[in-house]
């Protein structure tokens, strides 16, 4: 399991500052569908109760319809839990010192990728669409030095103020790799000066 | 006509199989997901969501005789009014 007080490879310093998931508007689907997993069955019961009675005086019939419902019901359970876990299980962690994303790829994928803040050169954050914008989620996404966008966090909530800390941060943590650097190459104060101009 | 255990057999080797997966998705939740209440709670509720089922049809199947011959022609004639 992760926990968020001890994350792996720690950095000396380091605090949490997101923990961030997709918004919840995108288990619309999951919930829609557990509700109809639960409902057709009672409306299908109700209406052979109802309409042709006499299908269950069969025994034959009526196992059939017990065994393989229920076989239905647990399979789409299984199904929506998996699609459940897909949402679950993806997560972006920002902390004062780097960025994780870590994204589950059906059961038997996982990706984790860890950026160092001071390595950002960019964030974009997109709101686009009605439910988006009525609900206040997004993308951002994050460039580095290098050519390929490496992270992008996927319909989190208000993108615009999770890429304006993250460019905080990165900005802070940009002036303390500096520091460090300068002390530990002992740098003279006057090239100090001229670098800064 | 085939004996009515033969579809008892069926839904069990086939619950076998679907065991099997659950266990692994649920092992997969437990082990990458967040330490906290969320995970726990969702865990269980998967858990008992199958429970509940398999407890359901345990019950039923305790008043079913098995023994007798499961009989698909009054039952396509009973659905679709189709005569044997």
């Amino acid at each position: 399991m992760i926990d968020l007080k001890h994350l792996p490879n720690p950095i000396p310093g380091e605090r949490l500052v997101f923990f961030l998931r997709r918004h919840p508007i995108t288990l619309l689907p999951l919930i829609v569908s557990i509700g109809a997993i639960i409902l057709i069955p009672i409306a299908v019961w109700w209406y052979i109760q109802t309409q042709t009675p006499e299908i269950l005086d069969q025994p034959t019939i009526l196992t059939i319809i017990v065994l393989g419902g229920s076989g239905l019901f647990l399979w789409a359970w299984l199904f929506l839990f998996q699609y459940f876990l897909d949402y679950y299980l993806d997560m972006w962690i920002v902390t004062t010192r780097r960025v994780i994303a870590i994204q589950q790829i059906g059961l038997f994928g996982r990706t984790v990728s860890e950026l160092r803040l001071n390595r950002i050169q960019d964030i974009t954050a997109t709101v686009k669409g009605i439910a988006h914008t009525m609900f206040d989620f997004g993308f951002v996404e994050i460039q580095t030095a290098a050519e390929e966008k490496r992270f992008l966090f996927e319909d989190v909530s208000n993108p615009n103020h999770v890429a304006k800390i993250i460019l905080e941060l990165a900005e802070v943590d940009r002036r303390e790799h500096l520091q460090d650097a300068v002390e530990e190459f002992h740098m003279p104060e006057r090239q100090q000066n001229t670098s800064e101009h | 006509m085939f004996p009515l255990s033969w579809l008892l057999i069926a839904w069990i080797i086939c619950l076998a199989f679907y065991a099997l997966i659950a266990l692994f998705t649920l092992s997969t939740h437990l082990r990458y997901g967040v330490s906290g209440l969320g995970t726990y709670l969702s865990a269980a509720v998967f858990t008992v969501g199958i429970l509940s089922v398999c407890a359901m049809v345990a019950g039923y199947a305790n008043h079913v005789d098995w023994n007798q011959m499961a009989d698909f022609g009054s039952f396509a004639d009973a659905i679709f009014g189709i005569s044997a």
